[in-house]
């Protein structure tokens, strides 16, 4: 299909064919998508977080519906950077869409390991890192909560690679946009947000919390209204470009994210609800310009009337 | 195993048949590629226009009773215990209903030459459980003779409960019936018949679906027998594709954790989930 409007949008350094990407964790490793969706339509695939070693994750149940999103505890279960280096990078090479590899570790010295290990794969367009989780040196509080410490895994990733670094940021803080400016004077080449809220359900019958882990992520359109708000607060905090995130299922949704301040946004839970979801997106977006006569995504970047 | 294609279209209500007191039968309509599905595996439902429940359903597939002009009608047996069944039930015909598969890992067999004889083997339900069982039961039909030592068994709270037990008849398997309240078969649950019947004929094969501790159960007679049992196990679901990791089960092995159900399963040999006791 011929592009009636032009949808790329400039991520700092990088142009992207349009401003739809899949958010980690909700697309695998892309491949599961094969038959599903044209993954040479999309802007940008972040394959699901990676770890130097192989991961399990956390004991079942891992999710659980809540209203207008879900909750979940993975536990961040991947086949490690190795494995998926060797066997599905391969298969992804063959579409024309940048690859971003999502990355986390237990230390910083394994963030910067795994940016070293990847620094090196032509293939990979990017690195986004996630400061979510836990920094197990200091009882496991998360990375991403403190704005000096989530920089220092910022710069340490940024030393051992001179790809485009995405930093994934959490919103279970008091001032996104005090660590945004952190991680963008660490080196960052751009940001998304949001990463899911902490939450939780309980069974009333059993008394217990549904997820084994008692606590969980919560995505879905549920957050989408705190989300939106966390990228307008980021954008205005930093220069580098902002990826917006969260319970972004429709082309208005992500349209709004847009004129919010994101110069891109990421797709996430909507491609469980809908595999297509993405392809939806696009085309909605498309015959949106069309319509309001807009000629090109920086147009509507940031345009938000106050 | 061929490489199977994963679609995802819309699929016209064609029929839906109310089933005991709380199930239906709903037969959709549904693009050609799911004649490809094999018995076991499944397929999730969402409905156009309704985003409460936000996540789709997997339901496995209970027959393919019709394949014609580049369509084909896929069988779905469910019980209404929420709000996406309740809507599910209320489609009317000509409804539409959004269809996502074939998904995961089916029932297997052994290959055999057309010569080589069937040996019997046993596929026991337990309440909705059956859903998956009569694709099972039609397709190793076709395959070969029904056995005359092949039974199934069917198990349900009360008389209500037992579906598709004339089905099975009808394919020429012995059906064994139990309810909890003894409105219908034996009284008691259907592992009781099961476990006296087993030492009398060794199946080749146990397949079993119906609750997890019915399945625990089962695997247990099957491991004393030494006879290979597949379980049909369900859980909560998000993705259906293997993506999101939500649907993960427990192993009995130290060196693989977990398995996700809706990719490695829903169909288990019971021995990796479970150690026999």
């Amino acid at each position: 299909m011929d592009n009636p409007v032009d949808l790329s949008t400039q991520l700092g350094s990088l142009r992207l064919k349009n401003p739809v990407l899949t958010a980690s964790g909700t697309f695998g490793y892309g491949i599961e998508f094969e038959s599903l969706v044209d993954l040479n339509r999309l802007g940008g695939i972040i394959v699901k977080g990676l770890s130097l070693k192989p991961s399990s994750g956390n004991p079942p149940p891992r999710i659980v519906e809540t209203p207008c999103g879900m909750l979940n505890s993975i536990g961040l279960e991947n086949i490690g950077v190795e494995a998926f280096i060797a066997e599905k990078l391969p298969i992804l090479e063959t579409y024309h869409t940048p690859v971003f590899a999502n990355i986390y570790g237990s230390s910083i010295e394994e963030y910067a390991a795994l940016a070293a290990r990847i620094d090196s794969v032509d293939s990979i367009t990017g690195l986004e890192v996630n400061i979510s989780c836990p920094n197990v040196k200091s009882g496991g509080v998360a990375f991403g909560i403190d704005a000096i410490v989530a920089a220092s895994v910022i710069r340490a990733v940024k030393k051992e690679t001179s790809k485009f670094v995405v930093a994934k940021l959490s919103p279970n803080v008091t001032s996104i946009a005090d660590i945004a400016s952190s991680v963008e004077d660490a080196g960052a080449d751009a940001v998304s947000l949001i990463n899911t809220i902490t939450g939780m359900a309980i069974d009333i019958r059993t008394r217990r919390p549904v997820l084994a882990n008692i606590t969980g992520g919560l995505s879905g359109p549920a957050i989408r209204p705190v989300a939106l708000r966390m990228v307008w607060e980021a954008a205005r905090a930093v220069k580098i470009p902002v990826i917006g995130i969260g319970g972004i299922v429709s082309a208005i949704d992500a349209i709004s994210f847009l004129i919010a301040g994101a110069s891109a946004v990421e797709v996430g839970t909507a491609n469980f609800l809908n595999p297509g979801a993405c392809m939806d997106i696009i085309d909605g977006m498309e015959s949106f310009f069309a319509e309001e006569g807009i000629s090109s995504t920086a147009e509507i970047i940031g345009s938000v009337v106050l | 195993m061929t490489d199977q294609k994963i679609i995802q279209e819309n699929g016209i209500v064609v029929k839906t048949v109310p089933m005991g007191t709380d199930c239906r039968k709903i037969t959709l309509d549904s693009p050609e590629a799911f004649a490809e599905a094999r018995p076991g595996q499944f397929v999730t439902l969402a409905i156009a226009g309704m985003d409460t429940p936000l996540l789709r359903r997997p339901f496995s597939i209970h027959s393919i009773s019709g394949i014609k002009e580049g369509r084909c009608l896929v069988d779905i047996l469910f019980k209404v215990v929420g709000i996406f069944t309740k809507n599910l039930s209320e489609i009317k015909n000509q409804g539409r209903v959004n269809i996502l598969g074939p998904l995961g890992h089916g029932f297997t067999w052994p290959k055999k030459s057309r010569t080589e004889k069937s040996g019997p083997v046993v596929i026991i339900g337990g309440g909705i459980g059956v859903a998956p069982l009569l694709f099972l039961a039609q397709s190793l039909r076709q395959q070969r003779p029904v056995h005359e030592n092949s039974r199934v068994f069917i198990g349900g709270r009360t008389t209500s409960d037992i579906l598709c037990a004339d089905d099975f008849t009808r394919l020429g398997y012995k059906v064994i019936i139990s309810t909890d309240d003894g409105t219908r078969g034996e009284k008691g649950m259907i592992t009781t018949p099961f476990h006296a019947r087993l030492s009398d004929s060794r199946p080749e094969t146990i397949y079993a679906c119906g609750p997890m501790p019915m399945l625990k159960a089962v695997f247990e007679t099957a491991a004393e027998h030494k006879v290979p049992c597949q379980v049909s196990v369900e859980t909560v679901m998000a993705c259906g594709l293997g993506v999101c990791l939500g649907c993960a089960v427990k192993t009995s092995s130290d060196d693989i954790k977990f398995r996700h159900v809706c990719k490695d399963g829903p169909v288990f040999d019971a021995s990796e989930l479970w150690m026999a006791s």
